[in-house]
């Protein structure tokens, strides 16, 4: 009885995993002496996917189990990221016991990866870096760290679980560190309306699209009059103005690459990322963040943020689980253009006499 | 019975003198609660006076305004003015800044509009002092858009994992605001080297505990903001003096840190 990962080892597998069910009587492997030669084989792996028994073997010295069903017996790996054991146990015809050490093994799940930033993690920070690591794309690196490049801090509400990876390559953690929430939607809104100046896009009810570009003419502030925003395409004039685009409700970017020529920020109550998504330019801001699920990985190159806690990557990847599913890329040029825009103001009081 | 006269006449003298006593000190107790009074309402007028030349000052954006023509009490006068440097140039102290958010401070004179920033502040040290328990995320943001970022902890605790230690500011990290002295007990030295040239901010990030944070450099500062100081006095005498600090834009920590 053994099994082999096609894509990595056992302990982190990133393809599927063969169990091949082949028996040998421990006592004589080649020759059927009287009183020796399996009797009973059996398996069983715990996630139930393969499992084979067989009685009345009647002393054969070797056999591959099952024989009803392929051998090996193949588990699709399921990004399940938890520890599975197999185990086999038999008997010879002298009614002799025998049982193999059993075989644990484990699927490398979904994670994400970040550059040149700073991180905070809502509630628990579980992200499970594999051991060898596989560069997203050009800009990635095969460094196995959660932020790396010009990385800052990495703070979570409690703990810190990257599978013994470092947060970044100077290891700069903090757990137990909450964060006072300053900005969500609803309060930035109120500071644009009463700092700022700002233009309403009203929802004609035509797509959506086709409103932002009939009333983005300059650089600034943009208020979606309607609730919900789906970017099902990049709107031209987002390749030549600078703008943040405020919504009241969903703005879902459903375009498989969002990629507006010109710095945008877009600010809402709820952030999704359809499954289509895979690359994504821009700040984008959510009460609450949704980056899809499916097995598309996805690039934002920008920033992302959320006033709540989000589950990470979300989608799994299946061509490569040793590259991240989820890869987000800080953009420092898009603060400082949209700057005017995307800031607030301080004041102090002193009475000198 | 001559002697039961004198005793009274004793007794009557007696409660008059403490009749007057008491009549006397009510009197003076109420001219010099009247005082008192009028002294307050005045000291309210002229703070209430400053405050509206401020407040005119930042509507209009003129740099001196005089108290006439505001509509302030008739008899009070003053003026307000934009400042041209900080109260002392070399030194800035932030805002408070609470867990987990930040402070943008400029190491380049932006526009009015911000789309251009003069590079004012190069190769010269920054002195970043900071109280007990604050740890710091410093981030320096260039002209290019690339950063270089420091994690900083107090010399009282490990607050960031691998930071690097602070070091005690033994009295060099003394500010001087509005003729008082604001002390903190740590610092941490940027050199001129690390500073480098072509900087457009510092960002400073507090990771835990809120608290202030102030900045000593070696050269002159870019101004920060607008720092508008106001002066009324009324026609009694009373002078109030007050400040506003109105920062350059800020970036707030909720869209700059990665947080999810």
């Amino acid at each position: 009885m053994t099994a082999t990962c096609s894509n990595g080892t056992l302990n982190e597998c990133g393809g599927n995993v063969s169990i091949n069910a082949n028996y040998s009587d421990p006592d004589d492997p080649t020759t059927a002496v009287a009183g020796s030669g399996l009797d009973e084989v059996n398996y069983s792996e715990s996630s139930g996917v393969c499992t084979g028994s067989k009685t009345g073997l009647n002393g054969t010295p070797s056999y591959s189990l099952p024989d009803a069903e392929p051998n090996p017996c193949v588990v699709t790996n399921d990004g399940s990221g938890v520890s599975r054991t197999i185990t086999a146990y038999g008997y010879d015809i002298a009614g002799n016991g025998y049982s193999i050490v059993p075989i644990t093994y484990q699927f490398i799940g979904p994670w994400y990866k970040l550059k040149n930033t700073s991180f905070h993690k809502y509630n628990v920070l579980s992200n499970y870096i594999p051991s060898t690591v596989n560069a997203f794309d050009g800009t990635d690196t095969t460094d196995r760290y959660l932020v790396i490049g010009n990385a800052g801090v990495v703070t979570s509400d409690t703990t810190i679980d990257l599978n013994g990876a470092q947060a970044t390559t100077s290891d700069w953690n903090k757990e137990n560190s909450t964060r006072t929430v300053t900005f969500t939607r609803d309060s930035f809104l109120s500071y644009v309306q009463s700092k700022k100046n700002y233009t309403t896009i009203s929802d004609s009810g035509a797509a959506d699209m086709d409103d932002l570009n009939g009333a983005i003419d300059e650089n600034g502030i943009y208020i979606w009059g309607g609730t919900n925003l789906d970017f099902s395409s990049v709107p031209a004039a987002l390749n030549t103005k600078e703008v943040i685009i405020i919504v009241n409700g969903t703005a879902t970017i459903s375009v498989a690459n969002f990629n507006p020529a010109e710095s945008v920020a877009i600010v809402a109550e709820s952030m999704v990322f359809s499954n289509a998504t895979t690359n994504a330019n821009g700040i984008f801001y959510g009460d609450t963040v949704s980056f899809g699920t499916g097995n598309n990985p996805l690039k934002i190159t920008g920033n992302v943020n959320s006033a709540a806690t989000t589950n990470a990557p979300g989608r799994e990847r299946t061509d490569d689980r040793f590259m991240p599913s989820l890869f987000i890329v800080f953009n420092t040029e898009i603060f400082i253009d949209l700057l005017p825009y995307l800031s607030n103001t301080s004041y102090s009081w002193t009475q000198l006499q | 019975m001559k002697y039961q006269k004198g005793q009274v006449l004793l007794l009557v003298i007696m409660l008059l003198a403490t009749i007057l006593t008491v009549t006397t000190a009510i009197t003076f107790k109420s001219t010099t609660e009247t005082q008192i009074t009028k002294l307050e309402e005045d000291s309210q007028k002229a703070l209430a006076a400053a405050e509206a030349a401020i407040e005119y000052v930042l509507k209009t954006g003129v740099s001196i305004a005089t108290l006439d023509g505001l509509g302030v009490e008739a008899g009070i006068t003053g003026s307000a003015t934009v400042e041209g440097t900080l109260e002392v140039p070399t030194e800035f102290i932030t805002s408070n800044i609470s867990q987990g958010n930040q402070y943008t401070f400029y190491l380049s004179e932006p526009a009015s509009d911000y789309t251009s920033f003069l590079s004012s502040y190069n190769g010269q040290s920054i002195r970043v002092c900071f109280n007990n328990s604050q740890g710091l995320e410093l981030t320096l943001i260039k002209s290019d858009n690339t950063l270089v970022r420091y994690a900083i902890n107090p010399t009282d605790a490990t607050v960031i994992t691998n930071g690097t230690a602070g070091s005690a500011a033994a009295g060099s990290c003394d500010f001087t605001v509005g003729g008082e002295t604001v002390s903190f007990n740590n610092k941490y030295e940027l050199s001129g080297v690390d500073v480098g040239n072509d900087n457009l901010f510092l960002v400073i990030r507090s990771i835990s505990t809120s608290g202030k944070v102030g900045l000593k450099g070696g050269a002159d500062f870019p101004l920060q903001g607008k720092r508008i100081t106001a002066r009324a006095t009324t026609i009694t005498g009373v002078t109030k003096s007050i400040e506003l600090f109105q920062s350059y834009l800020q970036i707030p920590a909720d869209f700059f840190v990665t947080s999810l």
